[in-house]
């Protein structure tokens, strides 16, 4: 279960990956994150995302249009 | 290693400020220190609002006149039209969900990116660090950017 849900649906780059920085920033370690997203790009620049901070990407769903990203807190 | 990116912006066009700030805002949210020199034209896009030449002459006067207001007038590089080409841009980046760039500048600024300011540039349109937002933290030489930049691990001119 995640700790938050971030609705970033409709926001295009790099905006999603700011909201989700900024939210994270309050989060505890040990904590999820729910991003929800439209823009196809997150398909690529959350994991990357991921990878440059280092708070793990623990799965991803996609339901159509809708992605959905479990990310950590590190 | 690969957490220092900076950034010169010479230019007050729309779309490349556009695309300088959506690098500055993905490197700062992924936890990469940011500054920004600018300079040129870019000097504009740091420019406070109603900010002119005081006891700067005539042709400082023109200039500012003939110049960009601000971060939420940026012209269009290709097909402007006296503004219309920008209004259309802007338009198109709204519709498409997009943020302009004083929403990107606000992002930049909650993420901690540095502004600093060239010198010269200010000198030929007559302003000074008054007349620039608040969040420009000095007004340097070349000097000082390269000795920054140095220290860099990205670098890039816009």
């Amino acid at each position: 279960m995640p700790d938050v849900v971030l609705d970033c649906r409709g926001m295009r780059c790099p905006r999603s990956i700011v909201e989700m920085a900024k939210k994270m920033r309050n989060m505890e370690p040990g904590q999820t994150l729910e991003l929800w997203a439209t823009d196809q790009v997150a398909l690529h620049d959350v994991p990357a995302w991921c990878q440059k901070t280092g708070n793990p990407l623990s799965s991803q769903e996609q339901e159509g249009e809708l992605l959905k990203f479990f990310v950590k807190k590190a | 290693m690969g957490n220092r990116l900076s950034l010169v912006i010479s230019t007050d066009h729309l779309d490349k400020v556009c695309s300088a700030f959506t690098i500055t805002n993905a490197a700062a949210a992924s936890g990469i220190e940011v500054s920004i020199l600018f300079t040129c034209w870019g000097i504009n896009v740091i420019k406070r609002k109603g900010a002119r030449p005081r006891g700067e002459g005539f042709l400082a006067g023109v200039m500012n006149i003939f110049s960009t207001r601000g971060p939420d007038r940026l012209p269009v590089s290709r097909f402007n039209f006296l503004g219309l080409g920008s209004w259309m841009m802007r338009r198109r980046m709204k519709a498409k969900g997009i943020q302009s760039i004083p929403e990107m500048m606000a992002d930049a600024a909650d993420l901690g990116v540095h502004y600093i300011a060239c010198d010269n540039p200010m000198a030929i349109m007559g302003l000074r660090r008054e007349d620039l937002i608040d969040e420009v933290e000095a007004v340097v030489g070349a000097t000082s950017y390269v000795q920054e930049a140095s220290e860099a691990d990205i670098t890039l001119f816009v």
